[in-house]
């Protein structure tokens, strides 16, 4: 027997005496919205008397333990009026609780918390952020963007100044897993990174965890983000639409069968490519345009029995063509484009199969691709010229997953489930025809399975501590190599007073794919690959602490947590390499192997109150690299660590119907391995340049502030929201990229800023 | 719709670009950099120069080292020492050449400069003529041929190259451009030929050498020049390898070919393949990690290398042929 069973055997022992020891009754069943009967995750319900409590998840579900006669049941959540239940308990009991939201913008920002919240007192490094919320953040280019959002969260940093790229806790975009309703999304971003790809008006929250990952999530080293969409509204049609600056959607929903089944539909588009025509001419024509589309349906289909399915398309198009003017019949045609794009299908199906467990089963098929097309076409006399190229890198995954709670005491839950994956990688396959004569580098193409059994145990020890013991065995395979790992999963709550929690965490992770990238300078050098012989999977361990206080109004918390974490099995391509000589010399000959470290400390202080919501965190990280074939084999900083972070996130309701928000963050330059020196080859007669040690040279700071005011009001039919917003408000010209220029002989460096000060403003309307 | 395009317009326009001049810390150390590939058929040569910050102004020809003291020693403990004759340039004062098969080293320095050192060794080349074929030609005015050549590979002998030039009738118009001169003998000069191997990895880069899926000389498209192949696709020993060509047809001179094989020092080879790929992609400055150019030089810049040559000179019918009857680089006028 492995170790990895080993511990899984002991979790489930760990469990049995507590089952057949239970003396209390189980309540349990499901939150609804009052509203619209979508099920609410994250309430958080609380015993007042035995100062014990849960939040609903996911779907809803909740399940308490509680000593038979009366008991007192606090329900809150953020964007609901707070209930108490006065219940007198004589055995198990279903209840399907049903919440009245706040109806008006400033009900909506009232909190009368009555503790804290409870799914954060045992995880920790998470952040919530519902779709509220970031509907009302500030916004680049008048859209409200998840990605960017979380982007304002302490030990989350950005790639590039402006642009939806996310690094967690030194970590690198492709170690994030970005969980949309439960299957994964390989790339969250459109517009080269300007815009995520997930349209706000179907999200109904967002959950990021940067460490202390609880067993049941696996597979990324550094983040899990997990997006939840809207189900549908199961009681009345309904719907919003938006027209803004650079983007425009529209999201319907409502009822299939009145209370038992809804559906839910939302596009959105840019129109930049129709709106730009005029400036286009014949000769030349540059275009680029996104869409995404999401549906979801759900299906009750008893009061134990929960369906849905979901589903999403996004594509990205650029396209630049060029040909003679008119009336010229020779010269070249060409037309280039890119276009890349995500799709996803999901099934789920949720069960109470006894009154203290919940399943849930996933099923779902993930797709990803990005294809660099060419074709060059010039006619002549007796004879034409045509030259085609195209590339294409694609991922394929089909994924089973089942996940299932247990309750089988007061504050006792267990998780266990497993995960399957089958993936097909093709990271590079190009294909050339020239003069009517083709050939091809052959594809690389990866048939890779991932299985995954985890198990998690939360209990109470005495003084109220709290422990979330989990193990996660998960096994690789590919290209003829196995590979295995025992991930322990660690996290415990210990309260030091009434207010204050002192939090600890250990995990390891371990990726089975890796995610190579250089950086922007190339889409066809962006590609997903898995582990392989010569390549193993990439680990991570991370410890963290941390201190959470909550004040006495309840409504603010201030919490600081320090963290440590290794990277193993780090890729990057070797310099002058191509994804093409890979399908010849192997994926492991053309990348470098290396290791990465990371540790800081980050701060947050949230407030969320009648009038005056938000948030301050600061952040101070360090985060290095080690190649042995780079800087002589010495570490050196990543090239996106950034120091310090520092955010300011402020919403303010001036009136009933006028909301302002502003933002403020500043970033420490992050470094860049700029040529130190140059001399030159006397021989050859050409000017080389020495790049001296890796990352010595930063980018200036980056900071800025955007504000955004919206004013909603009243129609007969709805409700309308016009919004106008400042981007960059003092137009700090912040660095998006830094070049040379020469001028007689000598060299300056120069910094382009690409988002200055931008006005924007939106037009909505609800009903 | 047109003024809501315009108001777009304006809002890209804001975000275009906008350069702002940034002062990054220099505080750099100009180090000595060498530029020496020598080879047995040339006197020790030299050539000493520093580096300059990046952002520094440059005039290369104020970078060149004038007083810098050199000796090289080989490996069985002579030394000579090289005296500068100008431009940099340091050179054996008893004309004495590299000899193959022998590691030297380069120590040199110079006021405020740390002393430098590099060592490498020019490794023999044994190639011969087998024998040429003509073949039937698509183009009427060219010759086609198939010429065979052995190459002798033994351990340390790890990269090579192979030239393929022709003589080309040439003489001087009167306002000094040169022509080619097919009806009259006025000299000739060396010409390269594009030519296709046998030899499954030959490719026109050296960054090629490693990549088998690059297009190959065989089945892909023609060698410009020269082609540079490892011992990978060598036997050791010895190896016949077939080479084709078309040559241009001229009145006044048959066919005349040169095949020039050499074999390569490991740091001259790692030295022009980061070169070239330098060259090749530029500075990018999105690139996670720019092409770091191979120096064995330790404690400066440059390259300290060995490369030697064998010249296979024969005609269209296998004879060998003599640079100083043919008039190879004498160019006279041309015929008025």
């Amino acid at each position: 027997m492995s170790s990895g069973w080993k511990v899984l055997t002991l979790l489930v022992l760990l469990v049995t005496p507590e089952i057949t020891a239970a003396q209390s009754y189980s309540i349990h069943g499901y939150v609804e919205d009052a509203a619209n009967g979508e099920r609410i995750p994250r309430v958080n319900l609380y015993l007042v008397d035995q100062r014990a409590g849960m939040s609903t998840n996911d779907f809803g579900y909740f399940n308490l333990n509680v000593p038979g006669g009366d008991t007192k049941v606090s329900v809150t959540h953020v964007a609901y009026f707070p209930e108490v239940l006065d219940l007198s308990v004589r055995s198990d009991t279903m209840l399907v609780l049903q919440l009245r939201p706040r109806i008006t913008p400033l009900d909506s920002l009232i909190v009368t918390p009555t503790f804290a919240d409870l799914e954060e007192r045992i995880q920790m490094s998470r952040h919530y952020l519902s779709a509220t919320e970031i509907n009302a953040m500030p916004a680049a280019l008048g859209e409200a963007d998840v990605i960017k959002a979380l982007q304002f969260l302490p030990g989350v940093q950005p790639g590039k100044e402006g642009f939806s790229g996310i690094h967690v806790r030194g970590g690198r975009r492709g170690q994030n897993l970005i969980l949309l309703d439960g299957l994964p999304l390989y790339n969250p971003v459109h517009a080269l990174g300007l815009f995520s790809t997930f349209n706000p008006s179907t999200l109904k929250h967002v959950e990021m965890l940067k460490g202390g990952f609880p067993a049941r999530y696996g597979g990324r080293l550094s983040s899990i983000i997990r997006l939840t969409m809207k189900e549908g509204n199961l009681k009345r049609f309904g719907g919003e639409g938006k027209l803004g600056l650079l983007t425009s959607r529209v999201m319907l929903e409502g009822p299939i069968v009145r209370e038992r089944a809804s559906w839910i539909v939302s596009a959105r588009r840019t129109f930049l490519d129709q709106a730009t025509r005029w400036v286009q001419t014949r000769e030349e024509y540059i275009g680029f345009y996104f869409y995404d589309l999401n549906f979801k349906a759900n299906y009750i289909l008893s009061q134990k029995d929960r369906i849905y399915v979901s589903g999403y398309l996004g594509r990205d198009v650029f396209i630049y063509r060029t040909r003679p003017p008119k009336g010229i019949s020779f010269g070249n045609k060409t037309k280039q484009s890119l276009d890349w794009g995500n799709r996803l299908v999901s099934f789920r199906w949720n069960r109470l199969m006894s009154d203290r467990m919940f399943i849930n089963l996933t099923a779902g098929i993930v797709g990803y691709d990005i294809a660099n097309r060419f074709t060059s076409y010039e006619p002549g006399p007796d004879s034409s010229d045509t030259y085609k190229s195209f590339w294409q890198s694609s991922i394929l995954d089909y994924i089973v997953r089942l996940d299932a709670e247990y309750k089988p005491g007061a504050n006792h839950y267990f998780r266990f489930g497993a995960e399957t994956t089958s993936h097909l990688f093709i990271p590079s396959s190009t294909s050339y025809l020239e003069d009517d004569k083709s050939r091809s580098h052959p594809s690389s193409r990866f048939n890779t399975k991932e299985f995954a059994l985890y198990a998690e145990d939360e209990f109470f020890l005495p003084w109220d501590v709290e422990v979330n013991l989990g193990l996660r065995f998960s096994i690789g395979q590919s290209e003829g190599r196995k590979s295995q790992a025992v991930e322990p999963r660690v996290s415990l709550n210990v309260p030091l007073t009434m207010r204050m929690d002192a939090k600890a965490s250990y995990a390891f992770m371990q990726q089975y794919h890796h995610f190579l990238t250089a950086t922007g300078s190339s889409f066809s050098r962006e590609t997903w690959i898995p582990f392989m012989p010569g390549l193993d999977p990439q680990k991570s361990s991370q410890i963290a602490l941390g201190i959470a206080y909550h004040f006495p109004n309840q409504s603010t918390k201030v919490s600081l947590e320090g963290y440590y974490k290794e990277l193993q099995d780090q890729i990057e391509y070797r310099a002058g390499t191509f994804p093409y000589q890979a399908t010849a010399v192997g994926w492991p000959s053309v990348v470098e192997h290396g290791q990465g470290k990371a540790y800081g400390m980050e701060v947050m202080l949230r407030r969320q109150q009648r009038r005056l919501s938000g948030w301050v965190s600061y952040t101070w990280s360090r985060s290095t690299r080690r190649y042995p074939g780079r800087n002589d084999g010495k570490s050196y900083p990543d090239r996106f660590e950034r120091i310090h972070d520092l955010s300011l996130m402020a919403q303010y309701q001036v009136t009933e119907f006028t909301l302002v928000s502003a933002s403020w963050v500043f970033s420490s330059g992050h470094p860049i391995w700029l040529p130190a020196g140059r001399y030159y080859d006397y021989t050859n007669g050409y000017e080389l340049f020495e790049y001296g040690s890796v990352n010595h040279t930063r980018v200036p700071s980056t900071h800025r502030l955007d504000i955004t005011a919206q004013f909603t009001k009243q129609i007969k039919w709805g409700k309308r929201t016009f919004s106008l917003g400042l981007f960059n408000v003092y137009n700090r010209r912040n660095p998006a990229f830094v070049y040379p220029e020469e001028n007689f002989g000598a060299i300056r460096w120069k910094r382009v800023s690409l988002l200055q000060l931008v006005p924007d403003f939106s037009y909505g309307i609800r009903f | 719709m047109r003024s809501w395009s315009v108001l777009l317009a304006c809002v890209f326009s804001w975000h275009c670009a906008a350069p702002v001049e940034l002062d990054f810390e220099s505080g750099y150390e100009p180090k000595i950099v060498v530029n020496a590939e020598f080879s047995p058929d040339d006197e020790w040569a030299v050539h000493l120069s520093r580096s300059i910050a990046y952002v520094d102004s440059i005039d290369w020809s104020k970078q060149v080292l004038n007083n810098a003291k050199v000796e090289i020693q080989d490996s069985d403990g002579f030394v000579e020492s090289l005296v500068h004759t100008g431009e940099g340039i340091y050179e054996s004062p008893r004309g004495t050449n590299p000899r193959a098969e022998t590691e030297y080293t380069i120590t040199a320095s110079a006021p405020g400069f740390p002393t430098i050192q590099a060592s490498s060794m020019a490794p023999a080349v044994e190639a011969e003529f087998v024998d040429i074929r003509e073949i039937t030609s698509p183009d009427t005015t060219k010759r086609a041929f198939r010429v065979r050549i052995r190459i002798i590979d033994q351990p340390g002998r790890d990269f090579y190259s192979l030239n393929v030039d022709h003589l080309q009738p040439t003489c001087r118009e009167e306002e000094g451009s040169i022509k080619i001169d097919p009806v009259g003998s006025k000299g000739t000069l060396l010409r390269f030929l594009k030519f296709d191997s046998d030899l499954r990895e030959m490719r026109e880069t050296i960054p090629q050498v490693n990549d088998p899926s690059s297009p190959t000389s065989s089945n892909e498209s023609l060698i410009s020049g020269v082609g540079y192949f490892s011992d990978r696709s060598l036997e050791e020993g010895s190896n016949v390898i077939e080479v084709a060509m078309s040559v241009p047809r001229y009145d006044a001179l048959a066919p005349h070919l040169m095949i020039t094989v050499a074999t390569w020092s490991k740091e001259l080879w790692s030295y022009t393949e980061s070169t070239y790929l330098d060259y090749t992609f530029g500075l990018n400055i999105f690139e996670e990690a720019p092409k770091v150019i191979y120096s064995n030089v330790s404690d400066g810049l440059g390259v300290f290398a060995g490369i030697n040559y064998q010249y296979l000179q024969f005609d269209h019918e296998g004879r060998a042929w003599d640079r100083d009857d043919l008039l190879v680089d004498t160019i006279q006028p041309c015929d008025p």
